[in-house]
């Protein structure tokens, strides 16, 4: 903004086509620039309290908004890593062998859970014994005799499903489906399962 | 510059209250006229100009002393008066603006004419708010179309518009003006002996 000059005679450019300065005009001018007004007499006693009045120096200001930006950007950056350590290191689930519920139902043996989260387990420990208790009642005895057999037998008629049964399916044809007379032996694995984001 | 001003100037920088005094009741008036004629009131140019005086105690050592001072001061003063009119420019509806135009003859006669200070707000305050500040800003002020449009945030195009149809209805006012003035003149020279 250097291009101002507020000497008496000077006169402010026109662009070509503008119509040419009127004397009205240029009078309205002079005395604008002339002009005074006398301001309110509680004016001073303000801008000497705004001066008095200590205002963060704006560099501050910028190193604060810049400093709070950089740490959100590294925890945005390293967040992610973070959440996959984690997950990877303690909360995988591990499945470390398969149980029929059935068997357990059927033979009413309780067995102690296993916590991993290291979070929750002295929430659960503090938990008072007549919820398990209570646990321990409804769950078993209720369950009538012979349906974990039963429910275990089912799951094993359709786990030891030949594969031959399933032939023509591709073409539209629809068999019955049969039950294998000599199951398939069951191999039982350990398996792990990672889970990765 | 003459050197009561700089030292004046000089004590101002080493943050001396009487210096501080001194200047701001030499140069108030001025301020204040300036921050006035880009609002409608007394209130909103008493905050205009409290900032515009901050502002220069806190950035004095900028000053050059070759420039103007009473220059860099009003330049200070109106981009402040500017901020506060962006500001409420967001609050204030669309001015409706109806066109006259002045004949020739009319502006042959605001030739002529001598208007008081208080005809020249008269008419400044009769345009739209929009040209009022454009055509301040150009004849008064002496900023440029560019500069304009960076300031208010607007196109080139649209100021220089604004410049001319501000001029347009700011010429018809003053000529009106100058024939109102006229009949008055001639019957007060008529009761002259």
């Amino acid at each position: 903004m250097t291009t101002n000059d507020f000497s008496p005679g000077h006169v402010p450019h026109l662009e070509p086509g503008d119509a040419p300065w009127t004397d009205a005009e240029l009078q309205l001018r002079e005395k604008l620039l002339a002009d005074e007004s006398v301001p309110p007499a509680s004016l001073e006693a303000d801008i000497w309290s705004a001066m008095d009045r200590p205002s963060a120096p704006v560099s501050s200001g910028r190193f604060v908004a810049l400093a709070v930006a950089s740490g959100l950007a590294a925890l945005a950056w390293f967040w992610p890593a973070d959440v996959s350590e984690t997950v990877d290191a303690k909360q995988a689930p591990t499945i470390q062998e398969a149980t029929h519920v059935g068997d357990k139902m059927a033979s009413g043996v309780q067995e102690e859970a296993t916590i991993d989260d290291e979070a929750l387990a002295p929430l659960l420990e503090a938990a008072p014994e007549e919820v398990a208790s209570d646990v321990a009642r409804s769950a078993p005895s209720e369950m009538p005799d012979g349906n974990g057999a039963q429910h275990d037998e089912g799951m094993t008629s359709i786990q030891g499903l030949g594969v031959s049964e399933l032939k023509g399916g591709n073409e539209g044809e629809r068999f019955p489906l049969k039950q294998d007379s000599t199951p398939v032996q069951q191999e039982r694995r350990e398996a792990t399962l990672e889970v990765k984001q | 510059m003459d050197d009561e001003l700089k030292d004046l100037l000089e004590r101002c920088k080493a943050e001396e209250r009487s210096a501080q005094t001194a200047l701001y009741r030499r140069f108030s008036s001025k301020v204040f006229a300036t921050a006035l004629r880009y609002t409608d009131s007394r209130d909103e140019a008493a905050d205009i100009a409290q900032e515009s005086w901050v502002k220069v105690f806190r950035h004095l050592t900028k000053f050059k002393e070759f420039n103007s001072f009473e220059g860099w001061v009003r330049r200070i003063t109106v981009n402040t008066a500017i901020t506060h009119y962006r500001r409420n420019l967001k609050h204030r509806y669309h001015d409706d603006v109806t066109e006259t135009l002045a004949t020739p003859l009319d502006l042959e006669a605001s030739k002529k004419a001598d208007f008081t200070m208080s005809e020249i707000h008269t008419a400044m305050s009769a345009l739209p708010k929009g040209y009022r500040t454009v055509v301040q800003l150009y004849l008064v002020d002496g900023y440029s179309h560019k500069e304009i449009a960076e300031m208010l945030g607007v196109d080139i195009n649209t100021s220089k518009s604004q410049l001319s149809r501000g001029r347009k209805q700011l010429q018809s006012f003053l000529a009106a003006m100058s024939q109102r003035a006229k009949p008055a003149d001639e019957a007060g020279r008529a009761l002259d002996p």
